[in-house]
């Protein structure tokens, strides 16, 4: 059950690690506009730690990552992909074409690290109008072995 | 980084720190950690809030992690307020890659 979604920013151990204990059913943690660009190095590592050691109860554990039009989304993916979360969740989807760029590197990862291919889940957030158009190119897009979620935040 | 074959054939990753370089804040929960360019060895320094019970534990993951990153030569001084082992390894690794890499100091 997805009720309540908590985002936790991802430079921050503290809010980290409290997450667990807000009742929320899902956990974000958040690469993305809640880490300052000189932080992000940090935030990757911080998240991929707290994936690897912490558990988060029953909570669905959700990393939002670096949109694809900025120079961080590929080390997001390396980092925390095998640190095996439910869900990634790519912000500022606007086509198919964004889907199946995110989809091909997951796969990659995923096989180089000997993960089965389609169990983590991808939430893609429509943010613009054009995403919102473009809903059903997007949804097709989405390969029919990975776990599809709607995100929408307009 | 730079590789290195030892006497056993085994291959040895180094890491030069080249640079002042920090990760972490003073924030609860967080540590502070601050790494420069050594006199040839590695000297360790640490405050603490939870210095009597964790004060060992600390340093012996901050040594743990300096190890496997191949840093066998610099300065490192962290400020800890109750960081998690996973947010200690984190820090470091962080503070590390930074001052790994040529650039300017970061204070």
């Amino acid at each position: 059950m997805r009720r309540t979604m908590l985002f936790l920013p991802g430079n921050n151990p503290n809010m980290i690690m409290n997450g667990e204990y807000l009742g929320a059913d899902s956990i974000i943690l958040d690469l993305e506009d809640a880490v300052s660009p000189e932080e992000k190095d940090a935030a990757r590592k911080l998240v991929r730690n707290a994936l690897t050691y912490m558990t988060f109860g029953n909570r669905e554990v959700i990393v939002r990552i670096n949109a694809l039009d900025t120079p961080y989304w590929e080390e997001d993916l390396a980092a925390v992909l095998p640190c095996k979360p439910d869900v990634i969740m790519p912000p500022k989807v606007i086509d198919g074409e964004y889907v199946r760029t995110l989809d091909a590197k997951m796969t990659e990862i995923e096989r180089s690290h000997n993960l089965p291919v389609g169990r983590i889940g991808l939430m893609p957030l429509l943010e613009t109008t054009l995403g919102i158009e473009n809903a059903f190119e997007i949804a097709k897009a989405s390969p029919a072995w990975r776990h599809f979620i709607w995100g929408r935040r307009i | 980084m730079f590789n290195i074959h030892n006497i056993s054939g085994k291959v040895e990753t180094f890491m030069t720190i080249q640079r002042a370089a920090q990760a972490g804040t003073i924030e609860s929960s967080d540590i502070l950690v601050s790494v420069r360019p050594g006199t040839g060895k590695l000297e360790l320094s640490l405050t603490s809030s939870v210095e009597k019970q964790f004060g060992a534990a600390i340093l012996a993951t901050i040594r743990e992690v300096t190890s496997q990153m191949g840093v066998a030569d610099a300065i490192i001084a962290a400020t800890d307020h109750g960081a998690l082992d996973c947010t200690i390894r984190a820090r470091v690794e962080t503070a590390l890659e930074r001052a790994s890499k040529p650039g300017e100091a970061v204070s």
